[in-house]
């Protein structure tokens, strides 16, 4: 009874072991991990060489196969243990293979741009977001030192941050700087740089995560202007309008004056330079009402391409061919609503900023379009007109000034530094915007916003 | 009596069960582990048993050393076949 029920067991063994070789041969190309796969294959085949052994055996059959069966005891467990191993290994290998997913994951779309460099400042790997940040691919920027995209302003700054860090002396650094793009533009970029070190504390690897604040920079400026200006606008605008009324009176009392004294009076000569010294004031102070956003103010349709034109025309005829005046207008609609003569005094003031910043040949390029300004939210449209000159640029101590009244970089006797004041007042006047963009020794854009309606 | 080579494979099944235990955290996450372990512990016991038919119950220990070992076919094919559909889910 025993044993046929042994035989039976056996054979019952070997069904199952067959049915398990032929299932894992159909399906092995369905199975992830080829080892474990083989593996299993193995320990089958031994299963099946043990039955039919046993099955010989116990069935009367013949015992030969029995001489094998101390090595397939002692296989049958060592394949087990193998299984068990690839099969911790392989849930290690995913696990690994996942965790380096989820991580290059969250490296390339993480918002800020990351760079490990080595000691030395050459870079080994950069995210997505840093190479469009800089305008390169991985690849070439594996290829650059960290230094060759920074601003050669900021790059002694870098060296040394950089040695203080590789020293110890410091932990991390963390920086506002201006980096360079492959287009040759610049961005600002804050930088925290930690170091990566090794199990001795030497420092493999650094490892910067730069976020892009050019717009942060850029509106943060415009923003404290705005603010400035109002406070400036409003202090101008009181003095101005005293200052007018004062010098309205002074010029009625010297004409009358002029009146009543003889033509060969020698107290002549003194009232024409009283008179022509308070022309001159009157002009300043109508600057200054205009920087208030006060005196006289037309509300007519005014063609902003026609007067760009007439800009352009007035400054090649007073400048000859020097500087190269080119106007392109990239929009259908060129009227908004407004003062003519303010707005030609704001684009013309530009323009004549622009001249004097050229030094010998240049160009002042005229754009109109139709743009939002930054910041701007809503349903009004905007007319755009960028007016950028490749002259000197405006250096970065005095960009926070260049709207203040009485500001100027020019001879005190050739300019009042009214110009962009009054220009900044004309356009705020008109519900627009102004703001400027500026790279030393390569050119400035001012920018003018102003609404349709 | 024994066999010297059924005695070495019971160490080395002992070890592989010390194996399991050290790394059991990783081998929770093999998909249906637990049909896995079964299939090993029945055919740990079909050694056991092995080992005892040499000293008492022959007859009992024989019969259990072949079902335990049948079972333990039977379990890995099972976990096999399991193996292959949650992988199929997955993809």
């Amino acid at each position: 009874m025993t044993f046929s029920f042994i035989a039976f067991m056996d054979m019952l063994l070997f069904v199952v072991t067959l049915a398990f070789i032929i299932y894992v041969l159909i399906n092995y190309k369905k199975y992830t991990d080829r080892s474990v796969c083989n593996i299993l294959l193995v320990l089958s085949f031994l299963f099946l060489f043990n039955s039919t052994s046993n099955f010989l055996e116990w069935s009367g059959i013949t015992g030969k196969l029995d001489r094998y069966e101390d090595f397939i005891d002692v296989t049958i467990p060592i394949v087990w243990g193998g299984l068990i191993y690839l099969l911790v290994k392989s849930i290690l290998m995913r696990r690994i293979k996942k965790s380096e997913e989820n991580f290059r994951s969250i490296f390339n779309n993480t918002f800020v741009g990351i760079v490990a460099f080595n000691p030395d400042g050459e870079i080994f790997n950069v995210n997505r977001r840093f190479a469009e940040m800089t305008g390169y691919t991985s690849a070439e920027l594996c290829k650059l030192n960290h230094i060759n995209i920074t601003h050669p302003e900021y790059k002694n700054l870098c060296i040394s941050r950089k040695a203080l860090l590789l020293d110890g002396q410091i932990d991390s650094y963390s920086i506002q700087k201006k980096y360079i793009r492959k287009n040759g533009s610049v961005f600002w970029g804050d930088i925290l740089v930690t170091p990566i070190k090794d199990e001795n504390g030497k420092v493999e690897s650094l490892v910067g995560i730069i976020n892009d604040v050019t717009e942060h920079i850029n509106m943060g400026s415009y923003l404290n202007t705005n603010d400035r200006m109002e406070i400036l606008g409003q202090l101008a605008g009181g003095v101005a309008h005293d200052y007018n009324n004062k010098l309205t009176t002074i010029m009625l009392n010297a004409d009358l004056l002029l009146n009543s004294i003889s033509p060969e009076s020698e107290a002549r000569q003194y009232i024409d330079s009283i008179i022509k010294s308070s022309i001159t004031m009157k002009e300043i102070t109508n600057k200054l009402l205009a920087f208030a956003k006060k005196g006289d103010f037309k509300r007519t349709d005014i063609n902003i391409a026609d007067t760009a034109l007439d800009v352009a025309d007035i400054l090649t005829k007073e400048i000859g061919k020097q500087i190269n005046t080119q106007v392109i207008i990239d929009t259908k609609r060129t009227t908004v609503k407004g003062d003519p003569s303010q707005i030609f005094s704001a684009i013309y003031n530009i323009a004549i900023n622009a001249k004097d910043a050229i030094k010998g040949n240049g160009k002042i390029t005229f754009t109109l379009d139709e743009s939002m300004p930054k910041g701007v939210e809503g349903e009004e449209t905007y007319l755009r007109l960028i007016i950028h000159d490749d002259g000197e640029g405006i250096e970065s101590d005095i960009r926070e000034r260049i709207f203040d009244p009485f500001f100027t970089t020019k001879e005190k006797t050739s300019s009042t530094g009214m110009g962009l004041a009054a220009v900044y007042g004309i356009v705020k006047k008109h519900n627009g915007y102004i703001y400027y963009d500026s790279e030393p020794r390569k050119g400035t854009s001012f920018y003018l916003f102003l609404p349709y309606k | 009596m024994f066999q010297e080579s059924e005695l070495i494979a019971l160490f080395i099944s002992l070890c592989v069960i010390i194996l399991g235990v050290i790394y059991n955290k990783h081998l929770k996450s093999v998909p249906h582990y637990k049909m896995l372990i079964l299939a090993f512990m029945l055919y740990s016991l079909s050694l056991i048993s092995t080992v005892a038919e040499g000293f008492l119950l022959f007859a009992m220990f024989n019969a259990i050393e072949h079902i335990s070992y049948l079972l333990s076919a039977l379990m890995l094919f099972i976990w096999c076949s399991m193996l292959i559909t949650s992988e199929r889910v997955n993809k």
